[in-house]
């Protein structure tokens, strides 16, 4: 019996198509390294002594980009890899093999546009179009057929799955067979004919996500390349990893890295205990109505627009604004603009976001608070538990699950600090501390119009941040058995 | 009954609980209350003025906010914002309705894949310049459209909605079918108005999207006629754009300094009062919706 407890049995090692997929991945890569091959031969005739065998292999030279290895050719080896991998060892997971699949083939689909584009830039030649046609074709044949064979062998699967687990359930119901068994592509046909209307009522946001969301995806290609708008996205000239280099090698690298994690790190530990302290306080108020108003009251400042709550701090922050005032009466003789000095950025941005985030982020805590059964309160005071005790092992355990998920989502969104506080808030004097990789991106970007290189900045930020989101998810996910997908 | 069991310890707390509940009151408070005195004061005394404000500078005047008044930007902002708002709220809400109905159907086959897909969005994005390459490419810049059209949806608001939509009894739906009603008849005849709560609380989010947007008008707008209010608002208040706001005769190059931080001051009055007006009415909508979104999508 212990065999229905599995109900994907696997297909065991005789399962060709798996190796049919493997060996077309395989196949694709190889014609891939042909093209670039066919390329670099071509190059090495106009321009010999500029290439090294890694460059050979790779297909890619020009002086800017230092012999750094090609990026497409390195996506389709990764793509392929990938592919591999999850037709030997994840059988089941057809949504990888899938998107594998479909990442192949754009890869390859966009290698021909690249290495011709290249080729007449920086040579003022077409790379020999006959063999290069000819290579381009095989690859994008085999990668299509890749993804055919993806498909084809998920819909083959999925029949005989369903077949043995009918034929198990019509064997222990003692009821003799006589089924019939849909394949993936009539599943897919009956499933369009009677949900088409849902589907049309998806599309609309769809086309959203997909030009809004997934076109400016597309875009990243310039971050590996030296994008000119009059070339255009694929026809500017590729440099590989150069803007990565340039970013790292220069001071800024470190500065916007350091002051990203600090602001985070400084709102993280002041702002991340304060609601929870402000919910455990309300909680404890006995005056419903106090305490309602108190609610009211500290709510309020969430709803002062960003532009609005920066002009009011930068008056006040200014030598004859209230801060400054506040300074004299403290003593100070004389106050300084706060916005003004370095020293003083990280301390305003925290303090401003705590003023203003601090009710409206309680209102979290406070539900959870509502939900602890009051009966564990009434036992803790049977067993002789003060209010403090009470607080410590009830209220705390009580809304441990929440300030854990809120703390992971904290710490993965460690290296995303927004532009738009810090673009109104700072200034030339400010940036030593002030200046985070997103306002960096922004400058760089919008103000400087260095496009390749923001978007080289900003997908390294990106990539950082979607894995400390993943790392985050894992660990609340192994920690506390909530976790967001 | 919980007062006898107070000990003494937790009756000082208590005391301390309620003074330092009051204190953080002020000090939400103090800052608007600041600004507001500030606004009805007399423009010389306010900007000779050293030292902490609690009650109006010599004589009430309304001399500031006619001055914001007599700015065009400021009119046309608040008009420009109203327009954003209203077409954008109501294309947000179209598009998040819809698909949320339509990804909360079970038995659809390709929803799943459509949900990976979509939140796979909040987590990954092209980045600040290809999502500007993207609106200049579409011929956007500078537009009306190009505002609204690139944040048609909010992926944590559609999950929130779906969620809510998934928890209606299928029954309705099943009745409805066998009535004859097709799906967009169940969606804005049944589903719409049980989940009216969550709608609301939706489109009110969207809506304090579109009061508070200003960084996309930023880097796409080069005409000031479609500037959003918050947008005039940064150019008065973080710009020292100050030609708009003294272009009124009776202003002498001297007074202009002192004047300046009067409008300044009128201005956040004007800017803010119609939020913090609405807020206590809304409230409970917003803290629903914080209570909804934190449910797991």
């Amino acid at each position: 019996m212990t065999a229905a407890a599995k109900p994907t049995p696997g297909l065991g090692m005789s399962d060709w198509k798996r190796v049919l997929i493997i060996v077309l991945c395989i196949a694709t890569l190889l014609s891939c390294l042909f093209l670039v091959q066919v390329n670099a031969v071509q190059r090495k005739t106009e321009e010999a002594q500029a290439l090294t065998g890694f460059d050979f292999l790779l297909g890619h030279t020009t002086g800017k980009s230092e012999g750094s290895p090609h990026p497409l050719v390195i996506a389709v080896i990764l793509f392929a890899v990938w592919g591999i991998c999850t037709a030997a060892f994840m059988p089941d997971k057809f949504l990888y093999s899938i998107l594998s699949a479909i990442f192949l083939m754009a890869a390859v689909f966009l290698l021909r546009f690249d290495i011709t584009y290249q080729a007449k830039g920086e040579f003022g030649l077409e790379a020999d179009s006959v063999k290069f046609a000819f290579g381009w074709i095989l690859a994008m044949i085999l990668s299509v057929a890749t993804f055919a064979a993806v498909i084809w062998r998920k819909t083959e699967r999925s029949v005989v799955l369903k077949k043995k687990e009918l034929d198990r359930i019509y064997a222990s119901a003692n009821i003799p067979g006589g089924y019939k068994v849909e394949t993936w592509g009539q599943i897919v046909r009956r499933d369009f004919k009677k949900h088409w209307r849902i589907y049309a009522l998806i599309v609309p946001a769809l086309i959203f996500y997909i030009v809004w969301c997934y076109g400016p995806m597309y875009g990243i290609i310039i971050a590996f390349n030296d994008f000119k708008p009059k070339r255009g996205i694929l026809g500017s000239e590729w440099v590989g990893l150069q803007w990565f280099r340039d970013f790292f090698r220069s001071a800024y690298a470190y500065r916007t890295i350091r002051n990203t994690l600090f602001i985070s790190f400084y709102n993280l530990l002041f702002g991340f205990p304060a609601p929870i302290i402000l919910a455990l306080m309300l909680n404890e108020m006995r005056s419903m109505k106090y305490k309602r108003t108190v609610q009211t009251i500290t709510y309020m400042p969430y709803f002062i627009s960003l532009v609005v709550l920066c002009g009011i701090l930068k008056d006040f922050c200014s030598t004859s604004g209230l801060f400054a005032d506040v300074q004299k009466l403290l003593g100070v003789e004389s106050p300084v603009n706060l916005l003004g000095d370095a020293k003083y950025f990280r301390s305003v941005y925290v303090g401003s976001e705590i003023w203003q985030r601090l009710g409206w982020d309680s209102i979290i805590y406070l539900s959870a608070l509502a939900g602890i059964d009051q009966e564990q309160y009434e036992a803790a005071t049977i067993d002789g538990a003060g209010k403090f005790k009470q607080v410590i092992h009830v209220t705390l355990p009580g809304i441990l699950p929440t300030i854990s998920i809120l703390l992971i989502l904290r710490i993965g969104a460690m290296m995303g600090v927004g532009y738009e506080k810090i673009i109104l808030l700072y200034n030339g004097l400010t940036y030593e501390t002030a200046d985070v990789v997103s306002t960096y991106v922004y400058r760089k970007g919008i103000e400087d119009a260095n496009f390749s290189f923001s978007t080289a900045v900003n997908l390294f930020n990106s990539v950082i941040n979607f894995l400390l989101v993943v790392f985050a998810n894992k660990m609340s996910a192994v920690l506390t058995e909530n976790s967001l997908w | 009954m919980a007062n006898k069991l107070m000990t003494r310890g937790e009756k000082a707390f208590a005391v301390f609980n309620y003074v330092f509940m009051a204190l953080l009151c002020v000090i939400c408070l103090y800052p608007l209350w600041y600004v507001f005195v500030s606004s009805v004061s007399d423009p010389v005394l306010l900007y000779a003025q050293r030292g902490i404000l609690f009650w109006p500078l010599g004589q009430w005047s309304g001399r500031g906010y006619r001055l914001v008044m007599e700015n065009p930007n400021i009119p046309t902002g608040f008009l420009n914002t109203l327009i954003y708002m209203g077409v954008g709220t109501v294309l947000n809400m179209g598009l998040t309705t819809m698909a949320a109905y339509g990804l909360s159907r079970k038995g659809c086959y390709w929803n799943g894949f459509i949900m990976k897909f979509i939140a796979f969005t909040m987590y990954f994005a092209g980045g600040l310049i290809p999502f500007y390459l993207m609106v200049k490419n579409m011929g956007l810049l500078d537009t009306y459209a190009g505002i609204i059209l690139p944040v048609g949806v909010n992926t944590w608001n559609l999950i929130v909605m779906r969620t809510s939509f998934a928890g209606i009894p299928d029954s309705l739906e099943e009745s409805a079918h066998l009535d004859g009603a097709n799906d967009w008849t169940i969606l804005w005849r049944i589903f719409f108005p049980l989940a009216q709560a969550t709608v609301a609380v939706i489109a009110l989010f969207y809506a304090v999207y579109w009061w508070n947007n200003w960084f996309n008008p930023s880097i796409f707008l080069s005409s000031k006629s479609k500037y959003p209010l918050q947008l005039v608002l940064r150019e008065i208040l973080l710009k020292n754009d100050t030609s708009s706001m003294t272009q009124v005769g009776s202003v002498g190059q001297s007074q202009q300094e002192q004047y300046r931080m009067l409008v300044k001051y009128c201005t956040i009055i004007v800017a803010t009062v119609p939020i913090l007006v609405v807020y206590p009415f809304l409230q409970k909508y917003f803290v629903k919706g914080v209570m909804v979104g934190s449910i797991k999508g």
